[in-house]
């Protein structure tokens, strides 16, 4: 009994009566066989502790014991509280403590970045991957519809090269296409482009779009072969569709992070884009890798491709080794292929 | 430690009824808010998001709590399964509904009826899930609001301003106030807010005035250097780059003194009862603040952001007061029920739903 009576803690706070905004001054003192005396100016009322709900400790803010009848106790005498939950074998929690420790912070941090780098590096590719696998080919198609159609008239006008010349192209992409699954949607287009200048895309579904000025700058066929078979290797891994996938579990990821604690779109937006272009780095490299499997399945020298990578890194101005590879959205050509000095 | 300071106040009921000057205290720190944003966020990734409703019932507690007026603390009482209820919905549906439109874009089609009639049933029970969770003194607050009346206010009104180029815009904005903030309650007490529209016309007449300013000193700021490097260093990166830096900081300003003078707006003519309060935001104070938390968020790749988020709620309370006159202790309970569904407040939080104050 003596232990009990100098164990007894005094606590001040505030008694709310859920009905009025008047507080009356109020103090909880823990007694034996799990009771509280809560005691006020002109009355006394004993709590039974099992029918109370204590609030969550967070922090410094005030906590409140909320009576079974309504009307509520706040205090800011946390340790109070916490030491009177003990006494009535009640756990204060243990992510309020996890909270107060700035070694448990520390912790969270390395791990939430480590968790960050894991999941941006292999997490998303290999998700959109296999979302992208359950999805039907119909729906690359629906992404490139009326790309083309846009770019025609700003960035693109017909192609000048001569009908014969044009002719002879698209034999060429047959070539490239013979023996390819899922044919029947390729289609190739040419194009004069004096703005984007010498370049070749692919449109999800099966569209290779090549400019005039990169056949200018071609000096043998096989060389725009092995780059129709870089863009046919897109389609076939469906990197439109991956890249999109993979934008929405970008911004999730950076929405989830940084939604709760920061309005600065600009920041979620950036880094997103800046992840976006390694993986289209990947994506790349991973259409390099078909053309050069492709030309080697096709008796076509790899120094083919090599050449008018050379050529179209020499044509664009760019060194190799750039500072801002980075940031680029393709590979230093270094990389890519084997320059002649 | 022991509240002896509130004990006085309400012992001695005043009873003088002279108007008494409150502020409101924030008592969050930085350091304290980035350890129970980062523990939060490990357990949320480790649940796969599961945990996320419950921190963010612990975030809401945890700025609520902080911040307490004539000695006494706000509340956060949502219920972390009616949250996370309320999220798996919303992020199962627009994830549905985003693959489904990359496959069949017609569904696309549905975005503008949805937006239209989707948005003020949004807008009203996020309203009513929030203020109904949140308390001061052991009294909820509440929102009377209704869907007819968000669909005028943001709907209706809307697109009067937009079919009039802009004309009716400050009585959009006005319409979306009064509902958002004339419709609140605290206990059985409505709010009031009673502003004329000439108010909102005089605002952003003088909004646009300045903005216009700044951009002109901006431009003439950036013909100078120009002037001064010579036109051929234009492409050059230190300068390109100073010239965007000129007008991204022209371009916070701009909107530092939009955000302050809306927020004047909005709670400086707001009434509970026979109180008031009192808003006295700057637009270059704003500016100022907004300007640091970005630089310092982007040099340390995000890791500012708990300490920035807990300077902007210290600014904006430190620029707002109650003006009490008479006896606070003299509201009383509303007898609506309990509400207690987060659909709505999860959607408008996941898509950031911008309220309009």
């Amino acid at each position: 009994m003596s232990i009990l009576a100098s164990d007894a803690r005094v606590i001040d706070g505030t008694y709310f009566d859920g009905r009025s905004a008047r507080g009356v001054a109020a103090r909880l003192v823990a007694c034996a066989n799990g009771r509280c005396d809560l005691q006020m100016d002109d009355q006394q009322r004993c709590i039974d502790m099992a029918s109370v709900k204590v609030s969550a400790r967070i922090a410094h803010i005030p906590r409140r014991i909320d009576f079974s009848g309504g009307g509520h106790f706040e205090t800011l005498d946390n340790d109070g509280i916490d030491a009177l939950q003990i006494q009535h074998a009640q756990h204060p929690g243990l992510v309020q403590w996890f909270e107060r420790q700035w070694k448990v912070a520390l912790f969270s941090l390395l791990s939430v970045v480590l968790v960050a780098v894991l999941f941006f590096t292999f997490g998303v590719p290999w998700l959109a991957q296999r979302v992208a696998d359950v999805m039907p080919v119909s729906a690359d198609a629906h992404l490139g519809k009326g790309v083309l159609e846009v770019l025609d008239g700003r960035l693109l006008k017909p192609s000048a090269l001569s009908a014969e010349r044009q002719l002879q192209l698209q034999q060429r992409f047959d070539e490239v296409i013979r023996n390819q699954r899922g044919a029947g949607n390729w289609q190739f287009e040419l194009r004069n482009a004096p703005i984007v200048g010498a370049n070749a895309f692919a449109l999800p579904g099966g569209t290779v779009v090549m400019t005039d000025q990169l056949v200018a700058l071609a000096q043998h066929d096989e060389e725009l072969m092995a780059v129709m078979a870089h863009e046919v290797g897109h389609v076939r891994r469906r990197h439109g569709l991956r890249q999109l996938l993979q934008s929405l579990g970008v911004s999730a990821m950076a929405m989830a992070v940084f939604g709760d604690v920061t309005s600065l779109s600009t920041f979620t937006g950036v880094a997103p884009a800046l992840l976006q272009a390694g993986y289209s780095r990947d994506m790349e490299r991973e259409a390099d890798a078909y053309s050069r499997v492709w030309m080697g399945q096709h008796g076509i020298a790899q120094r083919r491709f090599d050449d008018l990578m050379c050529r179209l890194a020499a044509s664009h101005g760019s060194t190799s080794g750039s500072k801002y590879d980075y940031f680029a959205s393709h590979p230093a050509i270094s990389e890519r292929a084997r320059c002649a000095q | 430690m022991s509240n002896d300071n509130t004990d006085s106040v309400f012992d001695a009921p005043a009873p003088v009824t002279a108007p008494r000057t409150l502020p409101f205290e924030f008592r969050g720190s930085g350091s304290e808010y980035f350890r129970i944003w980062i523990v939060n966020l490990l357990l949320t990734i480790i649940t796969l998001g599961i945990y996320s409703a419950w921190a963010k019932v612990r975030r809401l507690r945890y700025f609520h709590g902080s911040t307490s007026l004539d000695g006494h603390a706000f509340d956060y009482h949502a219920e972390p399964k009616a949250i996370l209820i309320g999220r798996l919905i919303t992020v199962g549906g627009y994830t549905l509904f985003v693959l489904a439109g990359k496959i069949n874009p017609l569904l696309n089609l549905v975005v503008v009826p949805l937006l239209l009639f989707g948005l003020p049933w949004v807008i009203m029970r996020s309203r009513r899930f929030h203020l109904r969770m949140t308390s001061w003194r052991g009294l909820r607050f509440g929102f009377h609001g209704d869907y007819k009346g968000a669909f005028k206010a943001y709907i209706l009104w809307w697109l009067a301003a937009t079919f009039t180029a802009g004309i009716l815009f400050p009585v959009f904005l006005q319409r979306r106030l009064t509902y958002l903030l004339g419709n609140s309650a605290y206990g059985s007490q409505r709010a009031g807010y009673d502003v004329a529209i000439k108010q909102f016309y005089a605002f952003y007449g003088w909004f646009i005035l300045k903005a216009l300013g700044v951009l002109i000193l901006a431009a003439v700021v950036c013909g100078a250097l120009v002037a001064t490097t010579g036109s051929g260093a234009m492409g050059s990166a230190p300068v390109s780059g100073t010239l965007a830096a000129v007008f991204f900081v022209a371009g916070l300003l701009v909107a530092g003194i939009y955000q302050a003078g809306q927020l004047n707006l909005a709670f400086g003519n707001l009434t509970i009862g026979p109180h008031r309060i009192e808003s006295t935001l700057s637009g270059p104070g704003l500016a100022a603040l907004l300007l640091t938390n970005a630089l310092l968020i982007v040099i340390t790749l995000g890791l500012y952001s708990p300490w920035a988020k807990v300077r902007l709620i210290r600014y904006q309370l430190a620029h707002m007061q109650v003006i009490a006159t008479g006896d606070l202790g003299d509201f009383t309970a509303s007898a609506t029920a309990d509400d207690s569904k987060a659909l709505g407040d999860e959607i408008s939080d996941f898509f950031d739903v911008d309220f309009g104050i």
